[in-house]
């Protein structure tokens, strides 16, 4: 039972993931020293794939 | 073929595919499209960073986006999905990094076994290396986990030291050794004690789909499992243990009390 329902949330997670469109990133900007929101226009998988080639 | 010469034959299939950007092997169209997979991430510790990698590496794709405030929705869900359908099946026979210390851990020396206390050390290294520290600190403190992940360091560390010989990088390589010298004295201690993927799947053990069983009408408790276990896992006392990496190594049992199935 738990399996089925970790299986659908994951299930959602992705297409949620997949489908989105641009994603809000909180960037550390050191001046500040805070975290400033940017929007990435490219959607989850261009941030990894970004990430993977950093 | 018998049992562990098939896991050996899929272990070094998968090692293959999840490192093909082989640039001397393949022509440039070939690595191009190869190099679109790195969208997605493998369930399997492969580190990201080597240069031959197909896919992005799930532990690194989730501590990289907490750092940049992210919730990474496709990493979680593929995790979900992953651990709910296998649990720690992948471990036993994706992972190149179970495959490397497996080989490592072939080299005659005394073996200590990791205590099971020390096994849940691996919640730690998930809890902070990979979720707290990157997310208050950024992935640019030594202490997140990719900074001294013997995976990364072993796939793509040594790389950089060849290429980028002026960079010192000798905690990073003392870091290394230190895991070389547990995986040689130990049978896939760094899957016990310390990977955090493995703690992810590791919870899935519990009620996964796919499930592990010991039938103790069957069990003569004559210890088989344990020797031939590459984690040290006592499959008699616990059939779903979060330290099995499922390689169903037991299931060879001589009076046949481990099965596995849906």
């Amino acid at each position: 039972m738990l399996a089925i329902v970790a299986l659908i949330l994951g299930v959602i997670l992705i297409v949620s993931g997949v489908i989105a469109t641009q994603v809000t990133v909180y960037w550390f900007d050191s001046r500040t020293g805070s975290f400033q929101p940017g929007t990435f226009h490219a959607g989850e998988l261009e941030l990894i794939y970004t990430f993977s080639k950093g | 073929m018998t049992h562990a010469i098939k896991r050996r034959v899929v272990q070094a299939v998968f090692a293959f595919a999840l490192n093909i950007r082989l640039e001397f092997l393949f022509p440039a169209g070939f690595i191009n499209a190869v190099d679109k997979m790195r969208h997605f991430c493998v369930p399997a510790l492969n580190c990201w960073s080597c240069p031959l990698a197909t896919f992005s590496c799930p532990i690194g794709a989730l501590g990289t986006s907490l750092s940049y405030h992210v919730v990474p929705f496709v990493v979680i869900g593929g995790l979900l999905v992953a651990g709910a359908l296998l649990g720690r099946l992948f471990c036993g026979w994706v992972c190149p990094f179970g495959l490397i210390q497996e080989l490592l851990s072939k080299i005659p020396t005394p073996k200590f076994r990791i205590p099971d206390w020390l096994a849940s050390a691996k919640y730690l290294f998930l809890a902070g290396g990979v979720i707290i520290v990157p997310y208050l600190w950024t992935t640019s403190s030594n202490l997140f986990f990719c900074q001294y992940c013997p995976a990364g360091r072993f796939e793509a560390g040594l790389y950089e030291k060849v290429i980028h010989p002026a960079v010192p990088q000798l905690w990073r390589l003392a870091v290394l050794v230190a895991f070389v010298l547990l995986m040689i004295f130990s049978r896939r201690g760094f899957c016990r004690a310390v990977c955090p993927l493995g703690a992810i799947f590791g919870l899935f053990n519990k009620f996964s789909l796919f499930r592990m069983r010991l039938d103790k009408k069957k069990c003569t408790n004559c210890k088989w499992c344990h020797k031939v276990c590459p984690v040290d896992h006592k499959f008699n006392e616990s059939d779903s243990s979060t330290n099995c990496v499922r390689c169903l190594n037991c299931e060879e049992c001589e009076f046949d009390a481990v099965s596995s199935g849906l």
